[in-house]
């Protein structure tokens, strides 16, 4: 196995779509890590590896999420503790930037966990067979959630706007 | 009589099953030949397919960047230290000191100018019980890692319960003081920046591009202190350092005196 291979082909899909699902960079960032060395230390017994590992890294992102709830309450309460990032080159940009990412994060946060991920996974190429097995669900199943969860975040994104898409 | 006319359309779901390739050839047949006469599940294909294009590109339009991660060394993945300490041992005979001497240093060269990216870096402990102690100690141990300055200082009787970070201007020293430790430091570097990572102790390395995470265990019988010495740009920025679920602990290394202390508790720690 070619770890550095694997990792340059599949970390930034993986980041991507844990960053989507979970709204936190950097608990997308750990979850992905997460993914990377189980993937080294106890590699799948068959191919698949992809849907390996985003599969790993969605559990490992739903578990980190209630560890990072609790650690983000307590920034909060002391916000001097939080870590430092860049200055915005243009704050107006950045603005902009980060109410379009707060509205999607929104939208997404509206839709219960199963259908968020399965839609997620849907868009980083998965195959209905490949989400059924991460979510559980029937692989008849997926194309209707699918449709279900477009509906609701119809509701709270442009989705049907003929400029978008 | 009139025969009613029994109308019927296609489900959404199968309609992104449609589209989305997951038909069989008969599923797919059937589609297309109702799609071919039936306009208004044609105009519902047609939005399935515009609101997925439309979320796609909302999606991108909101993503984070990806940490540009371009750290070298993934062929040390798996290193055991513990090997090469008993490779070592045995070439030393009975008298190796009780510290592990460098077992191991790894270089991290991210890309990116160095000079004149802001230099961040920030120690990840990721996992929820990061460090097992099987007994405490009542003293950091002195014995001095080649290149690393010693910091004796009196621990209080609970410091095997602590992880011990002492940052020396740009260094940054991590102790794990106790043996028999068992668990998984993380240190993750984040992109833009360069570090050299050295590692003393018993514990089994692992370098993925960006992060070095190691790990001792219960079978390190040799009981040594893992330390690992993290060297930085002395234009480090900000340091974080993260323990089990508690809070994390941020500082500017520049910001802290040589000899300066940083602990951060294990869960249960005040």
């Amino acid at each position: 196995m070619d770890a550095a291979a694997l990792f340059a082909e599949h970390y930034p899909a993986l980041f991507r779509y844990v960053a989507r699902l979970t709204g936190d960079a950097d608990l997308a960032a750990d979850a992905a890590q997460e993914a990377f060395v189980r993937l080294v230390e106890k590699p799948p017994r068959e191919g698949a590896t992809r849907a390996w590992l985003f599969t790993v890294a969605t559990n490992a992102a739903r578990d980190a999420a209630r560890t990072r709830n609790r650690r983000r309450a307590l920034l909060e309460q002391r916000p001097e503790r939080a870590p430092l990032g860049d200055a915005p080159a243009d704050p107006a940009a950045a603005l902009e930037q980060a109410e379009r990412r707060q509205s999607v994060r929104n939208a997404l946060a509206a839709l219960p966990e199963r259908d968020r991920t399965i839609l997620l996974m849907r868009e980083e190429g998965f195959s209905h067979r490949e989400i059924a097995d991460t979510t559980g669900v029937a692989a008849g199943s997926v194309g209707t959630l699918i449709a279900r969860a477009l509906d609701r975040l119809a509701a709270r994104l442009p989705l049907d706007e003929e400029s978008v898409g | 009589m009139n025969t009613p006319v029994l109308e019927f359309h296609i489900s959404d779901g199968a309609l992104v099953r449609y589209l989305d390739g997951a038909c069989d050839a008969d599923e797919y047949a059937r589609t297309e030949a109702h799609l071919a006469g039936c306009a208004p599940c044609a105009a519902h294909l047609a939005m399935l397919r515009h609101r997925s294009a439309a979320l796609s590109q909302l999606l991108a339009d909101a993503d984070a960047a990806v940490p540009a991660f371009h750290a070298v060394r993934p062929e040390a993945a798996g290193l055991d230290l513990s090997a090469a300490r008993r490779r070592r041992a045995a070439r030393r005979g009975a008298s190796t000191p009780p510290w592990l001497r460098i077992a191991a240093a790894m270089v991290l060269l991210l890309a990116g100018g160095v000079a004149a990216s802001p230099l961040r870096a920030r120690i990840v402990d990721w996992v929820r019980e990061l460090w097992t102690q099987s007994e405490p100690r009542s003293t950091v141990p002195t014995t001095p890692v080649p290149g690393i300055a010693p910091q004796p200082q009196a621990a209080p009787a609970d410091a095997g319960t602590r992880v011990r970070f002492t940052p020396t201007g740009p260094d940054l020293i991590v102790e794990v003081p106790a043996g028999a430790s068992t668990g998984t430091l993380t240190l993750a570097v984040v992109a833009g920046s360069s570090a050299e990572v050295q590692i003393a102790g018993s514990g089994k390395v692992l370098v993925l591009p960006g992060w070095v995470r190691i790990t001792t265990s219960a079978a390190d019988a040799d009981r040594s202190p893992l330390a690992v010495r993290v060297n930085v740009p002395a234009t480090l920025r900000n340091v974080e350092i993260r323990a089990g679920d508690r809070t994390a602990e941020s500082f500017s290394p520049g910001a802290i005196g040589a000899g300066g202390t940083r602990e951060v508790r294990q869960s249960g720690g005040g």
